[in-house]
């Protein structure tokens, strides 16, 4: 949990509007907070998302970058890594609508192995991740924007369980294991964010 | 980009999971004896170790038995760099023994002698009958039952590990432990009721004591080349390891550690027990003191991770005197005045154990970086055996170990 603390802050502070600069270099940065929202057989369900966008602007409707952050679904942390691209259709008014894709993978980097006192293992492993957004933004003094946005994400991740049959079981070799279980879990998430960008 | 939204998500609302149960077990199979009694025993090239169980030292040899398979033999005369060099193909093998220049080694249900004078050209000269009957499933046919590794897959939710309704498979039976039933001299392999007898093997006094798990049966290998079965005695459960001292016999349980006096080796005759609470126990015992390590897994239940010394001066009332808790000790292996520990995933350690009252404060080096299940002091290294291998070290210094070399076990 601490990791991914840091990497959250670390991650917050430099997409802070604070740090802002104008709209003249090609930069971009959107950065945005919300909530994924969805339903698992035990019913509906709502996490935390956290996510930046850090690219270039190549004309005046598109641009393209990496996409990463933080989603939190219960006690387990995904850090998303995509190519990301932001387009907006009328980039010459004060209200605009935008749209946004994602693609990549959600990496449980943070995650480790727990093992109970049957010796049982457990552990989680991320898995291809997508969106679709679409959404707002305002311009204000100083051209940059804050934005609503709503997407649909759809982020794949492995949960493993064993019962090994030697000791240190190897996590990848299933002869390792008298007992293998993988689910392979779907999250489906409509996302609501609020953000800003430069 | 609505419509690529729609792909992405809309199909199901919500969150999907599919899951995939794979179980490697082992299935029942019969077997008709004549099936491996007609057959020749075949001896071909090395191979590499899967699954290692009990180590013999034979001169400048190494028998390593691979349960359920065979033995390996290696040229060790030189411990830095031992030479892999045949493997004995015997089905069903549980353990062996080596008497003078003869190799026992259990087929099912036939114990087997093989004169092993030239090791590099290995005969067999006696095949003892119906020895190990429990393995039968009708005797009158000759059919035998055993098990055959099997790995089923699954993805229908009744086949979830803790549903109720889920079809039980032998290794329920065995599971939720790393190390099923092993015990200081067999330990390493992982499966022991694959095919073979579950025998552990031991000499002493010109007899063979073979051990399965609640009896222990004797042969007179007097005349090494034609073992005669004699007889068996009833232990009790859960029987793992037996140890030979002098003229006594240490036989290790899950309850605790039985001492036989074999001084007729014919008759051997219980003189005590020494309960403890349930645990999987390897002992090790020298002339006034008993070793023996507990160690906590579920199958050996409730059990704690200690080493517990006893006072044997008396065989009729063996003593605790001391517990030591430790991580997770297994094997063990005496040497003079050193002790050797297997650590299982926490490695080796070693102690000076001159002073029995002050052994964990003497204790010498801790290697970490190897998982170790037992050690055997042998005459030209010390012989670490774990899940991923056979490791010698040079412990001419005791109490500074030198790796040699390693056997790894194959990774297919």
């Amino acid at each position: 949990m601490k990791s991914v603390l840091v990497f959250f802050v670390t991650a917050i502070i430099w997409s802070c509007p604070l740090v802002s600069m104008g709209q003249d270099s090609p930069f971009v940065n959107h950065s945005e907070i919300g909530v994924l929202t969805g339903s698992d057989n035990f019913g509906p369900r709502t996490n935390f998302t956290f996510q930046t966008f850090n690219g270039l602007q190549l004309n005046r409707r598109h641009a393209v970058g990496f996409v990463t952050g933080l989603d939190q679904y219960g006690d387990y942390s995904v850090i998303p890594l995509a190519l990301g691209w932001r387009g907006v259709l009328n980039p010459q008014n004060k209200w605009q609508v935008y749209g946004g894709g994602e693609i990549g993978y959600g990496s449980a980097i943070f995650e480790h192995v727990e093992i109970n006192e049957w010796d049982q293992h457990n552990w989680r492993k991320g898995g291809m991740m997508g969106q679709g957004t679409i959404g707002f933004r305002y311009k204000d003094k100083r051209a940059n924007f804050w934005t609503v946005s709503f997407s649909l994400k759809r982020q794949i991740s492995y949960f493993y369980n064993g019962n090994p049959s030697r000791l240190s079981p190897d996590l990848n070799r299933p002869e390792d294991w008298s007992y293998y279980e993988e689910d392979k879990v779907t999250f489906n998430n409509i996302v609501y964010r609020i953000g800003y960008s430069f | 980009m609505l419509s690529l939204m729609m792909v992405l998500v809309l199909p199901s609302c919500e969150d999907q999971i599919e899951t995939t149960y794979t179980y490697q077990t082992q299935v029942p199979v019969f077997l008709e004896v004549n099936s491996f009694r007609e057959a020749d025993i075949v001896i071909e090239p090395g191979k590499p170790l899967d699954q290692p169980g009990k180590i013999y030292i034979y001169g400048d040899y190494l028998f390593i038995s691979e349960p359920g398979k065979g033995i390996h033999l290696l040229n060790n005369a030189d411990p830095a760099s031992p030479q892999n060099l045949n493997f004995i193909n015997i089905p069903g093998t549980g353990d062996m023994a080596i008497n003078e220049s003869i190799l026992y080694a259990d087929n099912y249900i036939d114990l087997l002698a093989f004169d092993i004078s030239n090791p590099e050209n290995i005969q067999l000269v006696k095949r003892e009958k119906d020895v190990f009957p429990n393995l039968y499933s009708n005797e009158e046919t000759g059919t035998i039952m055993t098990y055959k590794d099997t790995i089923i897959t699954s993805t229908e939710a009744n086949m979830r590990w803790n549903t109720w309704g889920r079809p039980t498979f032998r290794t329920d039976i065995m599971t939720f432990e790393s190390f099923a039933l092993s015990g200081a001299k067999s330990a390493g392999g992982q499966s022991y009721g694959q095919g073979g007898s579950m025998a552990r093997f031991t000499l002493l006094g010109g007899h063979l004591y073979t051990v399965d798990d609640n009896s222990m049966r004797i042969f007179n290998v007097e005349n090494p080349i034609d073992p005669e079965y004699l007889s068996d005695i009833n232990l009790g459960w859960g029987i793992e390891t037996i140890f030979p001292f002098k003229d006594k016999l240490f036989i290790g349980s899950m309850t605790g550690m039985h001492i036989y006096d074999a001084s007729n080796p014919a008759k051997p005759r219980e003189m005590a027990v020494y309960a403890h609470i349930t645990s999987c126990d390897p002992v090790v015992v020298n002339d006034d003191y008993a070793f023996v390590t507990l160690r906590n897994a579920a199958i050996c239940r409730d059990g704690a991770n200690e080493l517990h010394v006893l006072d044997i001066k008396d065989l009729y009332t063996p003593t605790l005197i001391k517990a030591y808790p430790m991580d997770n000790p297994h094997g063990l292996g005496l040497s003079g005045d050193y002790l050797y520990l297997a650590e299982g995933e926490q490695g080796l350690k070693s102690f000076n154990v001159s002073d029995v009252m002050e052994i964990s404060n003497n204790q010498i080096e801790h290697l970490k970086n190897f998982v170790s299940v037992d050690i055997i002091p042998g005459p030209k290294s010390l012989i670490v055996i774990g899940p991923d291998g056979v490791c010698q070290f040079d412990y001419s210094d005791p109490e500074k170990l030198k790796k040699l070399s390693c056997i790894n076990v194959s990774n297919e």
